[in-house]
């Protein structure tokens, strides 16, 4: 089986199941031995028997289609996943890395796993984040921090830290992420795999547990653009459940860009002169091979967009401290061993919500602050407003460009307990992703360069709204200027 | 929260104190320890002073953007009954979710 430690897409997985090579249920048992002895510890819950009986479903369905693999049916039969702990899988534990979560049995399935599950993935088990999504470096995780795969010491970035680690390390071959603020593709980008936050309303958010639902998209983290645009296909597409799903197609998939001629923006407000030296390289590598390969590099202006950060952190608290007042020890998860002593509701409410970590403490606070009377006008109205112009910007900008190019972080990942001390330094790193996410635009970062250490650094490429497909296109476009087809 | 927001919002250096964290957590039904409470206000204090750049946007007569999706995006779905028995199995899950629970209601200690 030691193949499989080098198995890097969907396509070459089903190439060998169909030759015989491989068999979906040898395929699982690889990667859960990968993934059980949790060395980045990336997995919360593993659930083993759930997925070997869908690696046995998977060999019926081989089986009867004589050994081919149902394209049309089952377009993921056999491929091993990982979810991110914050979306719903039935009858397994999703506990938002939280301890407020703990013993929290989801009763329903996600829309977006269901979906993966009817084409045939294997669900491997729940994988770690920062507690309830809050967080750009998985460690403000209840159940511990995860591991960046090959420099331990540092982050995987967050907070779908754990779905980019194991990907990385061979764990699961596909994960899930949610993106809020960055939450794909910064731990994408540290972690040297492809992650894509979808247009806002794209894919389902039915069975994902809310932080900021008008800033939440759930996507997918994957070793190959392929993989990560065959997920797309499966999971994009209206679902009657959720009300802010849009009545687009599915995402098609990749198809053909040409370079020469390709149209890409670059902002002169979200410039790398202040990234780290290694960013810094990687960006003007990626430029000067563009424009080798007959691209139109165009500086474009999002005069705004320097206030993203400013907005993201009253508009996601505000949303965040809204969305996470349903947990009150009564009708789900955990309940405080000191509830019972308590005099009132609101004490009882209270020392129930002490299960929550810091971080998510800290933005309910700030939340609470931002839509009290008196400030909400000044504070949450006004950042509405200028997230308005913010979505403006992008929007006017991309009518004259094909795509924008930014970096996904100012650096590569850094040290673990480097940034936990101070909050806004920590936020400030979201400078680059937090943008489209503000204007519900698709996104996606693109593995590009390694600094002096090793370390992966991605570039950002940021589309026109609802043209996922296009944005897909033009970031294999990308790969093949760096000489590899990304299929 | 009582205090002039007008006289706060043209400081760029808000500061809460420890007696509005306090308030903030009562409102935010949060128990907080006494070191929480000493460690947040700085913090807050310092994301509010970042904050504060958006009181220079010019923002008249902007409307809010509230929602990537603005309306419901594919209106709502017809209102259609469910089975009794596919009712009593999702009180069933639903109820099994809960800390505590009997014959599907949820259970809280005695507060009054």
């Amino acid at each position: 089986m030691s193949k499989l430690d080098s198995l890097k897409s969907i396509r070459q997985l089903h190439q060998a199941y169909e030759s015989g090579e491989w068999t979906p249920t040898a395929v699982t048992q690889h990667f859960l031995d990968q993934a059980r002895p949790n060395r980045l510890n990336a997995w919360i819950t593993l659930c083993e028997q759930r997925a070997l009986n869908q690696a046995s479903l998977a060999e019926e369905v081989l089986k009867l289609n004589g050994g081919k693999v149902p394209r049309a049916t089952h377009p993921l039969l056999g491929v091993p996943m990982g979810i991110k702990d914050n979306l719903a899988v039935e009858g397994v534990r999703m506990t938002c890395a939280s301890r407020m979560l703990e013993s929290y049995i989801a009763p329903y399935s996600a829309t977006v796993v269901e979906r993966l599950e009817s084409a045939g993935a294997i669900t491997l088990g729940k994988l770690n984040l920062d507690e309830f999504a809050m967080g750009g470096s998985n460690e403000n995780s209840a159940f511990g921090r995860v591991l960046h795969p090959t420099h331990p010491d540092r982050i995987p970035g967050g907070s779908s830290g754990g779905s980019a680690a194991a990907v990385a390390a061979g764990e699961c071959l596909v994960a899930l992420g949610s993106d809020t603020g960055g939450s794909i593709r910064l731990p994408a980008s540290y972690c040297g795999v492809f992650g894509v936050k979808p247009t806002y309303g794209r894919v389902s958010r039915s069975g994902l547990v809310a932080f900021a639902s008008s800033l939440d998209q759930v996507g997918p983290l994957a070793r190959s653009l392929d993989d990560a645009a065959q997920v797309l296909a499966v999971i994009s597409g209206h679902d009657p459940l959720e009300s802010t799903s849009l009545g687009l197609p599915p995402i098609a998939g990749m198809g053909e860009a040409e370079m020469k001629g390709l149209r890409v923006g670059v902002p002169q407000e979200l410039s790398w002169l202040g990234a780290a030296p290694s960013v810094r390289e990687a960006m003007e590598s990626c430029v000067e091979a563009l424009r080798s390969a007959g691209a139109e590099v165009i500086p474009v202006s999002l005069p705004r967009v320097k206030h993203s950060i400013a907005v993201y952190y009253v508009v996601a608290v505000s949303e965040a401290s809204s969305n996470l007042s349903r947990f009150d020890g009564v009708r789900y998860g955990s309940r405080s061993p000191h509830a019972v002593s308590a005099r009132s509701l609101e004490e009882f409410h209270s020392v129930n919500r002490s299960l929550f970590g810091a971080e998510v403490k800290r933005r309910i606070l700030l939340g609470t602050f931002s839509l009290s009377s008196g400030y909400s006008d000044e504070y949450f109205l006004r950042a509405a407003k200028v997230r308005a112009l913010i979505a403006d910007d992008l929007d006017s900008a991309l009518s004259s460009v094909d795509c924008i190019l930014s970096p996904v972080a100012p650096t590569p990942a850094f040290r673990a307990g480097e940034k936990t001390k101070d909050p806004l330094e920590m936020y400030l790193n979201d400078l680059y992703t937090v943008p489209a996410n503000l204007a519900g635009i698709p996104a996606l970062s693109l593995p590009w360069s390694r600094d002096a250490d090793g370390l992966s650094i991605g570039v950002q490429l940021m589309g026109r709204s609802g043209a996922d497909d296009q944005l897909l296109s033009i970031a294999r476009s990308f790969g093949r200027v760096r000489g590899e087809d990304l299929v | 929260m009582g205090a002039s927001v007008n006289q706060d919002l043209k400081s760029t250096t808000l500061q809460l104190g420890t007696e509005r964290i306090s308030k903030l957590a009562l409102m935010s039904r949060l128990k907080l320890e006494d070191h929480e409470i000493e460690s947040f206000g700085p913090q807050i204090d310092s994301i509010l002073g970042h904050v504060a750049e958006l009181q220079s946007v010019v923002v008249e007569g902007v409307e809010p953007f509230l929602s990537p999706v603005s309306k419901m995006a594919e209106g709502t779905r017809e209102d259609r009954p469910r089975s009794n028995e596919a009712l009593r199995e999702g009180a069933r899950k639903v109820g099994a979710c809960a800390p505590q629970q009997l014959e599907g209601a949820f259970v809280v200690p005695p507060v009054l």
